[in-house]
């Protein structure tokens, strides 16, 4: 019986419940609302777009736990600098240059997260303003390498590729869900470098003293960072089947919601991808539930903004100040 | 003599100051005028940033932070031209719009003070409510204000000071009195620590909600006057507003850790933006190249403000200094 | 009159605070508030002070049942509270600071910017500190604060003032101000409070003493009625002796094999250098007044000051910083737990692991045996350590290191805070830690516990700093409390020490 009873409250207190919960009403409440809404082709573009987000949210999760009030603003500007470039490099239908798509593109966004390490862990500019400003860098650098051109297509063989990865297989979901998995189970919580990190966000200065190389630590998380939101855009654009400028823009509010949503302490050194991965579902399943009712734009971010409001007031409220 | 030396050298407005007035002399070097007209209009566009910049350093300063001032700004400028689209007269509309700033100030006052959620994401979540409103009123830019509103902003109040100057002077000025109360000193100091703040007697949630209202209030200034300057609504006017108002506030020496800082910095830090901004379109760099140079310049000036107040590298300099010192002796 | 506190109890969760706590204390009496860490009087006197709330209980102040509902409420009621961790600004000024609870205004609106200061400058010139004016909080020296904090409560005209362990971290000079503004407050009919740990001050300073041991008050007695020993044994529940010579006497080490040699230790707020000899299986007591260099020099030992030039063995090598320290195996552990010590949001698991795993690569295959050998207290090792009590948590550091097998453990006041139960478990294994060859360096604002402490092995030594100089060095039957404050006040001649603040301030 207390057994029992203490079973029970271990799954009240699962932190994934509120997000697990709110996903399963809001399946709920699309299916009544909106025709169609659990059919074949929604289910499969929720899942696609969910996937992306993931990637995103994962790549802001890392910062977010680095701690010291992490936050990479960046993300939409890797992601959509590598959705621009990334179609320009497979040029031809084969293996190899998909590869080499890859490669380069996480290496440019490792680049950029690099230089947001660089600027918050040895310049000590704060995390939200180096992230912002580099997010702006990333921009002005798309453009004017770009001169401006609204958009690069997407040549025949990442489309070609697309409909493989993006087609009814759903390769692209599968993808993630492994990438999560093996990120949060391997590098998050079993390694030496998930350890020391979250220590080092948890308390930077006990972290130091411990002999762990914060600096190092902290830097290498926004590289990650950097890196997955490389490959989010270039799925991205695999997805969307044409690149425009700052595409993705909107991505980097998104994953700090997402990863909110998922129960990562945004004071630091708590946190998990899995979360991120569910408050995306949260989001993406919002947003679709609205565009199905035909709602304007306006409207549409004016509801979200509300429900955001609403998940922040029951979930991250500090405490009291008398107790 | 040597006090107030070591009081400027302190100031944390200098570093914004002096890049101001540098890149200004570059400009004037580049452009070959200096006039009283150029002053005029540079100051007219750049209220709008200017009052921003105030807003968002008091919320700054007291620990916090609001992203959602940009939005704000469109909120105003989309509640303007709607309603004088409804035959409102343009007086009432700019003012039943100022009101609904403010309103929106104290809305995020009330989430972050008496809700007590995190600034930072109870903003982000309030910019996508004013920005949502503000495309649903006018999803597309459109709409129109009668030209007098433009004259009346380009004037001079009793043909002495720019209209601009004295919608800058309404949030300052205001900011300025709140400076000589007994509330700027409790300001700071639930800047620096909130726990310490209630310990001390300190009504936290009531300055809270106070600055916020002021920031939101300062916003509505600002999006009056770039109503003004545009005569016409557009649902993203402000959606740089908020991000480059934090940079100028950083680069005006207001610690985003709280309780440091001023108002006088951030509207430097944003007038540095300003010039910089007219620097790279005189120099007739390709619009492609523009704003690539701006982030890059702004990138640089933020590394050298936060350089210049980091007490570990002002000791190396000085160590080094010196050094240099001593071999020469 | 006066202030009755009738069945005051207070819980966090299922962990109780305060259960049922009276007491009564007369207009004009000093209380001192006596008990063990956990013991509930931080708890108590942040109830009474409103900066927490009650869950049941009543407390009547002059006759009139009182309810604060915030700090601010027991201010206007002129209950006032200053407590061991500061409620000063550091951006501010000391006199903003000082007023800031209740700002001087002209015209009953604008700040007064005279006024304040004059009313800063009343209170700091009975203590002597009228050069603080004008500066800035964070310019101060630790112990400045303390009695700018002091002066900050003063200035509210207490009817009711509790002090909460701001004397500790004084020198011994403000404590007789201290001692001096207390009676004159309590000549006006002001209730003090008194909470510390220093028995000299409460005898000193208190008239009456009221004890307190899990959460109860276990009863109030005149203060020069007990001893030292009897108000022990109440705070502890057993009859037990104080820790004064828990064990061996002082042995004078005979024969010195130098384990560690360290020609230029710097002590950079008074940019002096010291060398160091560090024998194998040595303890070596840090003593000195707050703030002369103690802390800087364990360290600057650890790398925490630049790069730092030590033989080892004989083996000449640099260390720069924590990393290279933990690799020639030294450790450090803080007595500021929060900020050096714990992970807050981790379990225990992670925490004790840390240097062992993440540092030193080593598996540890089971974590909770290792929790076990240091005598902790806990539920399960996934438990987050915040759930276990101050001096639990501190074992854990504690244990975090010895479990690495130092060959040099600093230690920077390692039990501020901590229950004598939990001080004396550490202190043995500090000693066990010694007598295994390791030498132990230990940093302490207690004298007692110096004393106490190198008498537990054969091999060790006091030091005793002053400015940032070590002034001596007593070893065997010199280290002595009486000796250790001698040295600690070479000059105690009032008018020497104004001139040293002024120097240092």
């Amino acid at each position: 019986m207390n057994n029992s009873a203490k079973k029970s409250n271990d799954i009240l207190k699962n932190p994934y419940l509120p997000a697990i919960s709110v996903s399963v009403v809001l399946l709920i409440v699309g299916q009544i609302l909106t025709k169609g809404f659990l059919s074949q082709n929604n289910i499969s573009s929720i899942m696609m777009t969910t996937a992306i987000l993931t990637l995103a949210s994962m790549a802001q999760a890392a910062v977010v736990i680095s701690g010291d009030m992490g936050l990479d603003m960046s993300v939409g500007a890797i992601m959509s600098l590598t959705a621009l470039f990334g179609p320009m490099i497979i040029f031809k239908s084969n293996a190899i240059t998909m590869i080499v798509a890859v490669v380069s593109v996480v290496l440019m966004g490792a680049f950029v997260g690099l230089l947001n390490g660089i600027g918050v862990q040895y310049l000590k500019i704060v995390p939200l303003v180096m992230t912002l400003i580099m997010s702006s860098v990333v921009n002005g650098f798309a453009l004017f390498i770009t001169k401006g051109q609204p958009s690069v297509s997407v040549s025949k063989t990442l489309q070609g590729v697309g409909a493989v990865v993006f087609g009814p297989l759903r390769v692209l979901t599968l993808i993630v869900i492994i990438l999560l998995f093996v990120l949060e189970i391997f590098m998050l919580r079993r390694s030496k470098y998930g350890r020391s990190l979250f220590l080092a966000g948890n308390n930077r200065n006990a972290a130091d003293l411990c002999g762990i190389n914060s600096r190092k630590v902290i830097l290498i998380a926004y590289v990650f960072s950097g890196l997955i939101s490389g490959l989010a855009g270039l799925m991205l654009v695999g997805y969307a089947g044409s690149a425009q400028m700052q595409m993705a823009n909107q991505y980097t509010m998104l994953s700090v919601a997402a990863v909110v949503i998922g129960g990562t302490n945004l004071a630091g050194g708590k946190g998990s991808l899995i979360g991120g991965a569910l408050g995306s579902l949260v989001l993406i399943l919002i947003t679709n539930i609205l565009q199905a009712l035909n709602m304007p734009a306006g409207l549409r971010s004016l509801i979200q903004g509300i429900i955001l409001v609403g998940i922040l007031m029951i979930n991250s409220r500090s405490p009291k100040l008398r107790q | 003599m040597l006090n107030i030396f070591k009081k400027v050298k302190k100031w944390s407005t200098l570093p914004a100051l002096v890049l101001f007035l540098l890149f200004l002399m570059i400009y004037i070097g580049i452009s070959g005028k200096f006039t009283l007209s150029f002053l005029n209009s540079f100051i007219s566009t750049n209220t709008p940033a200017i009052c921003v910049a105030i807003g968002v350093a008091a919320t700054i300063i007291i620990g916090g932070t609001d992203i959602s001032l940009g939005s704000i700004v469109t909120l105003t400028n989309v509640i303007i031209v709607t309603l004088v689209g409804k035959n409102y007269s343009v007086i009432t509309a700019v003012l039943l719009a100022l009101l609904f700033a403010t309103l929106a100030g104290l809305f995020n006052g009330l989430l972050i003070g008496v809700m007590r959620i995190n600034p930072l994401l109870t903003t982000f979540a309030t910019s996508t409510v004013f920005s949502g409103i503000a495309l649903w009123l006018l999803p597309y830019p459109g709409g129109m204000i009668p030209y007098f509103y433009s004259d009346w902003y380009n004037s001079k109040f009793l043909n002495l000071i720019p209209i601009p100057v004295i919608m800058i002077a309404l949030p300052l000025v205001i900011w300025l009195i709140f400076m000589k109360l007994p509330f700027g000193i409790k300001a700071y100091a639930l800047g620096r620590d909130v726990k310490k703040a209630y310990a001390s007697g300190i009504n936290v949630t009531a300055i809270r909600l106070l600055i916020h209202t002021f920031a939101g209030f300062a916003s509505g200034i600002a999006g009056i006057c770039i109503s003004a300057s545009m005569c016409a609504g557009n649902p993203k006017v402000g959606d740089t507003m908020s991000m480059n108002s934090i940079a100028a506030a950083v680069i005006g020496g207001v610690s985003l850790s709280g309780g440091v800082g001023g108002v006088w910095g951030a509207i430097f830090g944003s007038l540095f933006l300003s010039i910089l901004i007219s620097i790279v379109v005189s120099a007739n760099m390709s619009s492609y190249v523009q704003s690539f140079v701006q982030a890059i310049i702004l990138l640089l000036g933020v590394i050298c403000t936060v350089m210049a107040s980091d007490k570990e590298i002002k000791n190396k300099i000085t160590r080094l200094w010196k050094k240099e010192d001593g071999q020469n002796e | 009159m006066g202030i009755i506190i009738s069945d005051i109890s207070k819980r966090y969760g299922a962990v109780v605070a305060i259960s049922r706590a009276s007491m009564s204390v007369e207009k004009g009496e000093i209380r001192a508030i006596l008990g063990g860490n956990g013991s509930g009087k931080s708890t108590l006197a942040k109830i009474i002070g409103g900066i927490i709330s009650k869950d049941s209980g009543k407390i009547a102040f002059n006759d009139r049942e009182i309810n604060f509902t915030s700090p601010k409420n027991a201010k206007k009621n002129r209950v006032i509270i200053t407590s061991q961790e500061l409620s000063l600004f550091t951006n501010l000024t000391v006199e903003e600071n000082i007023c800031i609870c209740d700002i001087p205004v002209k015209t009953g609106t604008f700040i007064n910017k005279n006024g304040i200061s004059e009313k800063a400058g009343k209170v700091l010139e009975i203590m002597n500190l009228t050069d603080l004016l004008g500066k800035k909080v964070s310019e101060l020296h630790p112990n400045q604060q303390y009695m700018v904090e002091l002066a900050k409560a003063i200035v509210q005209n207490p009817k009711l003032l509790i002090i909460d362990e701001i004397t500790s971290a004084l020198y011994r000079q403000d404590v007789e101000i201290v001692d001096k503004i207390l009676k004159n407050l309590k000549s006006q009919g002001c209730i003090i409070l008194f909470i510390s740990h220093r028995m000299e001050e409460l005898y000193n300073i208190c008239d009456s003493v009221t004890i307190m041991r899990n959460g109860e008050t276990i009863g109030t007695y005149p203060m020069q009625e007990k001893s030292e020993d009897e108000l022990l044994s109440l705070m502890v529940g057993t009859s037990m002796v104080s820790y004064h010579g828990e064990g061996k006497s002082h042995i004078k080490p005979t024969t010195k094999d130098i384990f560690i040699h360290v020609p230029k230790i710097p002590i950079q707020s008074y940019h002096t250098t010291e060398s160091l000899n560090i024998c194998k299986g040595e303890i070596i007591g840090v003593a000195g007044l707050q703030g002369h260099g103690q802390s800087e020099l364990v360290k600057a030992l650890y790398g925490l000051s630049g790069i730092i030039y030590m033989e080892i063995e004989g083996k000449k090598c640099a260390i720069s910083n924590p990393r290279s320290a933990v690799k020639h195996r030294f450790a450090f552990i803080s007595g500021d737990r929060e900020r050096d010590g714990v992970f807050n949001e981790r379990d225990l698991k992670d925490n004790v692991v840390s240097v062992l795993e993440l540092v030193r690569k080593q598996k540890v295959s089971s974590p909770k045996e290792l929790l076990d050998s240091y005598n902790i207290r806990y539920d399960n090792t996934r438990q987050i350590i915040t759930e276990l009590s101050g001096g639990n948590q501190q074992k854990v550091v504690v244990g975090r290191w010895l479990s690495t097998d130092p060959k040099l453990l600093l230690a920077d006041d390692p039990t501020k805070g901590i229950d004598i139960k939990a001080r004396t478990d550490l202190h043995q294994e500090f000693a066990k830690l010694a007598e295994q060859g390791s030498a132990v360096i230990i940093v302490s604002s207690d004298d007692d516990e110096l004393v106490s402490i190198t008498s537990m092995v054969e091999r060790s030594r006091v030091i005793v700093m002053y400015e940032g100089h070590i002034s001596k060095i007593l070893e065997g039957d010199d280290i002595t409390r009486a000796n250790i404050l001698a040295a600690s006040m070479p000059v105690a001649k009032p008018n020497k020490i104004k001139e040293r603040d002024k120097v240092h301030a």
